[in-house]
């Protein structure tokens, strides 16, 4: 049998193996050539073709953009860019058009830090022949982000805009006459109306006044309705004919200035000459 | 005798002390410009325009990997660590080797910061990058 310390000797190790085991250690990424980084590109890219094709750039410019983010490609990143400014040109809508922008920075990070000493030699999506070109691409893009952007703003700018200032419309003359004339005889033909009832309420009120079995509080509340309905005959009798023979005035003479105007348009003279002389013809 | 058993218990009352009055403040360290500050614990550092030895690369990466949050102020940026992209800015959860890792922080033409990180074992650490 062992000696305990040499037992616990073997127990330690064995936990430290396994443990050494057990702990996740950090391996090295694979490398990543731009021949590989092309391989993995061109599925993505040509699912995308297809929905841009059929019309659905920002699904296309999405899947690009997830497909950028995890590899890291300068490429996938300006064509996302691409895709996200073809959606933003499809809905004149400019947010797609700051993610595409933004896509074509984080490109330009890329190119920029392939062409740095601190990049690694076992990751190069691209080739250094490639950097020149990508990143002209990368700078056109942004140009065409700018001008898009102003020329969707300045469609916006339009919509927004006030519109122009309709032509006066024609005047009728007489309309406003008419209109009033026609409120304050309505007005009036109510007071009318009104001043009729209180005539009929304060005939009935004088019936029962009359009557010999009426006597004592009956009397008095016969009284009062025959006040009231004497007030609403005045009131509504004056007031109302007031209002209507104003309102019959103003019609008339909108009517008068209406027809003025339409005769002075329609009133022709005609002279024309004929074979025995002039004819005069008109209308008035 | 009697000073023993008042040593446990002074220790740790004054331990409880501490716990109680001060706040546990998990303070950055920053460079000597400011520009770039790391989460201020045991073992984590960042040493600006340093670069990573062969000694350095080969411990690398032997212990649990860390976590590295990096957050930009006042602009945008990329982060690249031992020479790969590894993200846009704010970039979170990202799981960095433990030990010293190249780092490398750059909006396009413009390098934000670039240094050694030093990252402890297993540890999340933040950097915080102030664009010019």
């Amino acid at each position: 049998m062992a000696p305990p310390s040499a037992l616990v000797r073997c127990v330690s190790l064995a936990s430290a193996a396994a443990l050494l085991l057990a702990t996740p250690v950090s391996a090295a990424p694979p490398p990543v050539s731009p021949a590989t980084a092309q391989a993995n590109r061109t599925p993505v890219q040509q699912r995308s073709q297809v929905q841009i094709a059929a019309g659905d750039a920002l699904s296309a410019a999405m899947e690009l953009d997830a497909a950028a983010a995890g590899s890291g490609d300068p490429v996938l990143y300006l064509d996302a860019a691409d895709a996200y400014f073809a959606a933003a040109d499809a809905s004149r809508d400019t947010s797609a058009l700051d993610v595409g922008r933004e896509r074509v920075k984080v490109a330009l990070d890329i190119l920029y830090f392939l062409r740095d000493p601190a990049s690694s030699d076992s990751w190069r999506p691209v080739s250094s022949s490639e950097l020149g070109g990508l990143t002209s691409r990368a700078n056109e893009y942004l140009q065409r982000a700018a001008e898009l952007q102003t020329a969707i703003e300045s469609e916006s700018d339009l919509v927004s805009a006030p519109t122009e200032v309709d032509e006066p419309r024609p005047a009728r003359p007489g309309r406003v006459l008419i209109i009033s004339g026609a409120a304050l005889t309505g007005l009036g033909a109510a007071g009318l109306v009104m001043g009729a009832t209180g005539l009929i309420v304060g005939g009935n009120a004088q019936r029962e006044a009359d009557d010999p079995t009426v006597y004592g509080d009956a009397i008095d509340d016969v009284d009062a309705r025959g006040k009231t309905a004497n007030t609403l005959a005045w009131g509504g009798l004056i007031g109302g004919g007031v209002l209507a023979g104003a309102g019959v005035a103003l019609m008339v003479l909108g009517l008068k200035k209406k027809k003025s105007a339409g005769g002075d348009a329609m009133a022709r003279v005609q002279v024309s000459p004929t074979l025995g002389g002039l004819l005069v013809r008109g209308r008035f | 005798m009697s000073k023993q058993r008042l040593l446990i218990p002074a220790l740790l009352a004054g331990l409880a002390l501490s716990l109680a009055g001060s706040p546990v403040v998990a303070d950055d360290s920053c460079t000597d410009d400011g520009s770039v500050c790391v989460t201020n614990m045991k073992n984590a550092s960042f040493r600006p325009n340093k670069k990573s030895t062969k000694k350095d690369r080969r411990k690398r990466g032997k212990g649990a990997a860390g976590t590295l949050n990096v957050s930009i102020n006042n602009g945008r940026g990329s982060v690249f660590v031992n020479g790969r992209y590894a993200g846009t800015a704010p970039l979170e959860y990202y799981s960095i080797p433990s030990g010293k890792n190249d780092i490398q922080i750059r909006d396009g033409m413009i390098v934000l910061a670039e240094g050694l990180l030093a990252v402890p074992r297993g540890k999340t650490l933040t950097m915080t990058v102030r664009h010019p």
